[in-house]
């Protein structure tokens, strides 16, 4: 016995039986009607093209895709077999039908520059969607995925062309109710008698285009389609990246702050008017631990403008600590450049180069003011505090890997606030 | 999974079979057909060469679809009123046999099930008409002949080309499907499965 080859894999030509013009026949067998691109006729496939109705004056929509175009998305080959444009609140979006002879039938949509790859599916969404019942945003599982509900509209067709799996009239709608979780859609089309599913995934539309020839013809995409992903791949990089360091940053402060505080040595206070007057400017700071980090920190809430001081650390045979680099703003013989005017408070972090007694001096400075009776008793107080462990360098980690942590967060929060700006909810 | 092999009477060449329940197989030499009867094997003339049409699903080519590995064993066309389709006997994991229907993207994987009582008679099936079946309620979504126009491979049931039988798909509430065949003078043979995602489906 013979089989006979169904003739499913090669484009017949047929002519409009309405106006005569030729037209191919691209698709498969589940094709119901034809709708002629030239005079708008819509032939029955299943009647020896009988037309069923006629779309006067169908204005083209605008698209850069047309019928006949073969293209891969997702690796497998579609050719665009049939058009139909659709309106809805003001909006219109062009839908293309795709078919590919391993993968059946599919759906390319195109609206303001956007490209969503649709197609049917049979997972049903884990509670009945009902705009009227669920708020925007409100979440449900279809297809091992949660969606947020994002809109719902009535779309009505207002131009057909080409090859369809029904029968499509001009002014025909569907309730739509369309949730999202980008780059994925999932949209419930109700029609009468009839609820179906979709599935819908945002398009790169410069490589679909590109793969259909057609990206010549390309616009811009405008605004943010409600299935588009944000692109931001260096900032979601850095935020990755700046993860681990964020948590070493917090903990490495935390654990400084609650173990590595260091231990007090010495804590007084020193009259500003025993400094200025010069009864007593030299105060003894007992240092045991030479490789430890100490802090000097002077604090003094003299009222300003009084007087400038300058402080100097020497050690009992009077030879200066050099502290080298660490201490910013002093020269190496520790003379310490005190506070400027409005500066209250000091702090510097040395290493004293052996263990002993080292002296704290203050240097009378400028007098920028008569010094009042109630100046005069202002104190200066001073803290020194061995194996410090400085928290500057961890500060400054975490203050970077927090900013590398948090900036894809904002910027996702503020595209999303422009995503969900379009959508409709009740 | 199972393995024997037979002689083909026709050629002599020996014909490895997969399925413990072979009852058909078409010989991979000469495409003789043969029926495997009691470990008894029976020519039974000449099969022709399927038309080659684009397909994802290939013979002896193992696929997964959710973790689950299949292999196609036995492949048979039919063609109904709008076209053809394809059913291909696969073996899962476990050895068992399901049958794939395959019609232009639309995956089906069905299981034979026995059905005792409650399938309604085929004249008195209608579209869109409600049945319970199982304890399930079902609609019917589909009514067709289907005629077998060749085949290759293993398969589970004798067929023959050219062989007719009328069906009915019924669908459940959640896309569930119930697939009732009424072969002429024979008992209804009812399958029961799901749809298959055809992107979900990856070729090994």
């Amino acid at each position: 016995m013979s089989v006979q080859a169904p003739h499913k894999t090669t484009i017949r030509s047929i002519k409009c039986t309405s106006c005569g013009a030729p037209l191919a026949l691209r698709a498969g067998h589940k094709i119901r009607t034809l709708t002629c691109q030239y005079c708008g006729a819509v032939m029955d496939t299943r009647d020896e093209f009988a037309v069923l109705d006629k779309f006067i004056n169908q204005e083209k929509p605008i698209t850069p895709l047309d019928i006949g175009m073969q293209g891969e998305i997702k690796g497998i080959e579609f050719t665009i077999v049939g058009i139909i444009a659709s309106t809805a609140e003001g909006s219109t979006w062009v839908d293309h039908l795709l078919y590919s002879p391993t993968h059946g039938y599919a759906w390319l949509s195109y609206q303001q520059g956007h490209l969503v790859f649709e197609r049917r599916v049979r997972d049903l969404p884990d509670n009945n969607l009902n705009y009227q019942k669920h708020r925007l945003g409100s979440r449900f599982y279809a297809g091992g995925r949660a969606y947020k509900l994002f809109d719902h509209y009535t779309s009505t067709i207002s131009y057909v062309a080409g090859e369809l799996t029904w029968i499509a009239k001009r002014g025909d709608t569907s309730s739509v109710i369309e949730a999202i979780k980008p780059p994925y859609q999932y949209s419930q089309e109700q029609t009468e008698g009839e609820t179906e599913y979709y599935l819908g995934e945002y398009q790169n539309a410069e490589e679909v285009l590109n793969s259909f020839g057609a990206i010549e013809h390309r616009h811009p995409p405008q605004g943010i389609h409600p299935a588009q992903p944000m692109k931001k791949p260096f900032l979601k990089a850095l935020h990755k990246a700046a993860k681990p360091f964020a948590i070493i940053a917090l903990l490495a402060f935390l654990l400084i702050n609650i173990f590595f505080d260091g231990n007090t040595m010495s804590s007084f206070y020193v009259l500003a008017s025993d400094v200025q007057t010069g009864k007593q400017t030299r105060y003894p700071i007992k240092i045991d631990k030479p490789k430890a980090i100490i802090q000097l920190k002077i604090q003094s809430r003299m009222p300003q403008p009084y007087v400038q001081f300058d402080t100097i650390l020497g050690s009992d045979n009077n030879t200066y600590i050099d502290i080298g680099k660490n201490l910013s703003g002093l020269p190496k013989t520790m003379k310490i450049n005190s506070w400027v005017e409005a500066n209250y408070n000091m702090t510097s972090l040395f290493k004293a180069p052996k263990a002993g007694t080292y002296y704290l001096e203050f240097r009378p400075g400028r007098v920028a003011a008569a010094p009042s009776n109630t100046s005069e008793k202002t104190r200066i107080t001073v803290q020194v505090t061995q194996g410090i462990y400085t928290r500057k360098y961890f500060i400054w980690l975490l203050i970077f890997s927090l900013t590398g942590l948090l900036l894809y967060p904002v910027f996702r929060m503020l595209y999303e606030n422009k995503r969900w700006k379009g959508a409709h909810g009740d | 999974m199972y393995s024997s092999s037979i002689n083909c009477p026709q050629c002599g060449d020996a014909q490895a079979l997969t399925f413990k329940h072979t009852k058909l197989t078409v010989c991979s030499s000469c495409g003789s057909t043969l029926f495997i009867e009691d470990e008894q094997v029976r020519l039974a003339g000449k099969q022709s060469v399927l038309a080659d049409y684009p397909s994802l699903i290939q013979l002896n080519r193992s696929f997964t679809c959710h973790h689950d590995s299949y292999l196609p064993v036995g492949h048979i066309r039919y063609t109904y009123k709008l076209g053809y389709w394809d059913e291909w006997w696969v073996l899962d994991n476990s050895g068992e046999g399901k049958w794939l229907s395959v019609d232009e993207g639309d995956f089906v994987l069905e299981r034979p099930i026995s059905i005792q009582s409650g399938i309604p008679n085929l004249a008195l099936l209608a579209l869109d008409q409600e049945y319970t079946i199982l304890n399930q309620e079902w609609v019917v979504t589909e009514l067709d002949r289907a005629k077998c126009i060749g085949f290759a491979g293993e398969l589970p049931e004798i067929i023959e080309a050219g062989e007719t039988y009328e069906y009915a798909h019924l669908s459940g509430l959640n896309g569930e499907l119930l697939t009732l065949e009424f072969p002429e003078n024979q008992a209804v043979r009812s399958y029961m499965g799901q749809w298959l995602d055809p992107y979900s489906i990856k070729v090994d």
